[in-house]
């Protein structure tokens, strides 16, 4: 923090399983809910400092996180095809909304939570 | 889709000259259009068929997993995301920047201009070392420095060493994550492993 100078900004990463937490990652679902009230309070107290502080929420994203353990083996082949784009999501997909929380384009937005979810679920 | 670039752009080139007027109108929306981030310029993109949909072929990492042995590649933008400066000169901090939306930020804003150090977890050095190599090959500066910040002291040292190396810190993403599917399994250490 005291290396942050006026127009920095900090992009935590949510989830959508801070809005609708799953039966089978409840650790998981907790630590993105934190997150996500986190990223509101700390962009509050950092707002006289001048630095932004604000989130984005993934839903399903194809990430080595899936196949090591965050979903069972046997669902891997249908992950993200609950989603109403019918296909998880590349990370390549976020990239824009972690540089536009970055840049100073953005200067009137803290606080917030940009979703990428296939259309379901999020903020 | 990144093969699809250099073809949309240039049929966008070619109807733009077939008039004086429409390569007038056209050439600032190619500068635009160039600067846009994320893959495909300005030709529209179905985006239910943009990539891969399940099924997917079976597969199973130890975990934290490398994207390099994912099946098919993730896309992080390596060859799709175009750059025009908005972060120029900034210094960032990406936590779990090795793979997934943290390594897509890291090649995002080191293409934007921006220097950039990430941070992983010592067994995900081989994807780690390809994230660096991309942002060296952008001209900007990159600093790998692997360890758990599931421990205070190396997240101190983590900062420390990112505004030595950089010579400063604007850009702090908070990315890293663990999960894993605890139908099975609610007791402490996996939950608290996973809170940390």
């Amino acid at each position: 923090m005291p290396h942050l100078k006026p127009g920095a900004a900090i992009i935590n990463t949510t989830s959508v399983v801070a809005y609708g937490p799953p039966e089978n990652i409840i650790d998981y679902a907790m630590t993105k809910a934190a997150i996500e009230n986190f990223t509101k309070s700390l962009a509050k107290q950092m707002a006289p400092q001048g630095v932004r502080v604000n989130g984005v929420a993934p839903g399903p994203i194809w990430t080595p996180l899936q196949p090591s353990g965050g979903q069972l083996p046997g669902k891997l082949p249908q992950f993200g095809a609950d989603t109403p784009l019918g296909r998880p999501g590349q990370p390549a997909e976020l990239a824009s909304l972690y540089v536009l929380l970055a840049s100073n384009e953005d200067s009137y937005t803290t606080g917030a939570i940009f979703g990428a979810t296939g259309g379901r679920g999020g903020p | 889709m990144a093969k699809d670039e250099p073809d949309n752009a240039r049929r966008l080139l070619l109807g733009g000259m077939t008039t004086g007027l429409a390569a007038a109108a056209t050439a600032p929306a190619l500068a635009q259009g160039a600067g846009q981030p994320s893959s495909g310029g300005a030709s529209l993109q179905n985006p239910a068929t943009k990539h891969p949909k399940p099924p997917f072929p079976a597969q199973q990492q130890p975990w934290p997993g490398l994207a390099s042995r994912m099946n098919p590649r993730p896309d992080h933008g390596e060859s799709s995301y175009r750059g025009s400066g908005r972060l120029a000169g900034r210094k960032a901090l990406i936590t779990g920047g090795d793979s997934g939306m943290g390594r897509a930020a890291a090649i995002a804003y080191a293409r934007e201009g921006a220097d950039v150090a990430i941070n992983y977890l010592p067994v995900e050095e081989p994807d780690a070392r390809e994230v660096v190599q991309l942002i060296r090959a952008e001209g900007r500066k990159a600093v790998a420095i692997p360890g758990d910040i599931r421990e205070e002291a190396f997240c101190r040292q983590l900062v420390d060493r990112a505004v030595r190396e950089l010579g400063g810190l604007d850009i702090l993403v908070n990315n890293a994550a663990r999960q894993q599917d605890g139908r099975s399994s609610r007791t402490s250490p996996p939950m608290t492993s996973t809170l940390r």
